[in-house]
């Protein structure tokens, strides 16, 4: 399978979202789909309020880490398809960072994948979030 | 050698890339260690930092012996997502 590109400048958009679920409908042997967003939190640190996440990565690096994970994941589940995008640059609070969406006949499958996918995601993709408050300092974000 | 810093390290060294020669770090062979030694001499703020170091795109042994054309990654822990 080619390697299908994951980040992309700034937000995922809610029709971005719509759209990706609206081209799963022609493909019937579909029964169960799966959805993570990662939304940006207005996290309050110190009395200052978060406003935004600015992401960088190192690209190259990533986007190979993405395509192992996404092997992976068909090599271990049931899978009919699977999409993973995620924002670079900024990012603000409310707005959609990170989605993973996974189809399968049944749900048990999509379920699990999509979990497994995002906790990967999160342990090995190299990407740094820069939380940036309203007073715009910053501090470098880190994943629980 | 091409050296690229990423995240929160971008401000200990003060940018996210930099070509070195090999000579600059040592004249026997450098290995992971000794750049790290020497970018730790340089950068006094890297002494604090937690960071993982890849080799194009791989995490390394300490002992592996650099080349003039790898490129060389330090990578604090990641947050995306």
């Amino acid at each position: 399978m080619g390697k299908k590109k994951v980040l992309q400048e700034g937000p995922i958009t809610p029709e971005q979202i719509a759209k990706s679920i609206g081209h799963h409908q022609v493909k019937t042997n579909i029964g169960a789909h799966d959805i993570f967003l990662g939304q940006v939190r207005a996290d309050e640190i110190n009395g200052n309020i978060v406003k935004a996440i600015e992401y960088t990565a190192y690209e190259e690096m990533a986007e190979n880490v993405f395509h192992e994970i996404r092997e992976a994941a068909f090599e271990r589940f049931d899978l009919t398809c699977m999409h993973i995008y995620h924002s670079l640059g900024t990012v603000k609070t409310g707005e959609i960072c990170l989605f993973v969406f996974t189809s399968s006949a049944h749900r048990k499958e999509a379920m699990d994948a999509c979990r497994y996918l995002v906790e990967e995601i999160k342990e090995k993709a190299p990407v740094y979030g820069k939380e940036i408050f309203e007073n715009d300092s910053h501090q470098w974000k880190v994943n629980n | 050698m091409k050296l690229l810093y990423f995240g929160k390290l971008t401000e200990a060294v003060g940018g996210s890339e930099q070509h070195l020669n090999l000579g600059e770090i040592s004249n026997d062979k450098p290995t992971v260690k000794d750049l790290d030694d020497y970018l730790k001499g340089r950068y006094n703020q890297l002494n604090n930092q937690e960071y993982r170091i890849t080799v194009n795109q791989k995490f390394v042994d300490f002992d592996y012996a650099i080349k003039e054309e790898d490129e060389v990654a330090l990578l604090p822990p990641f947050s995306g997502g």
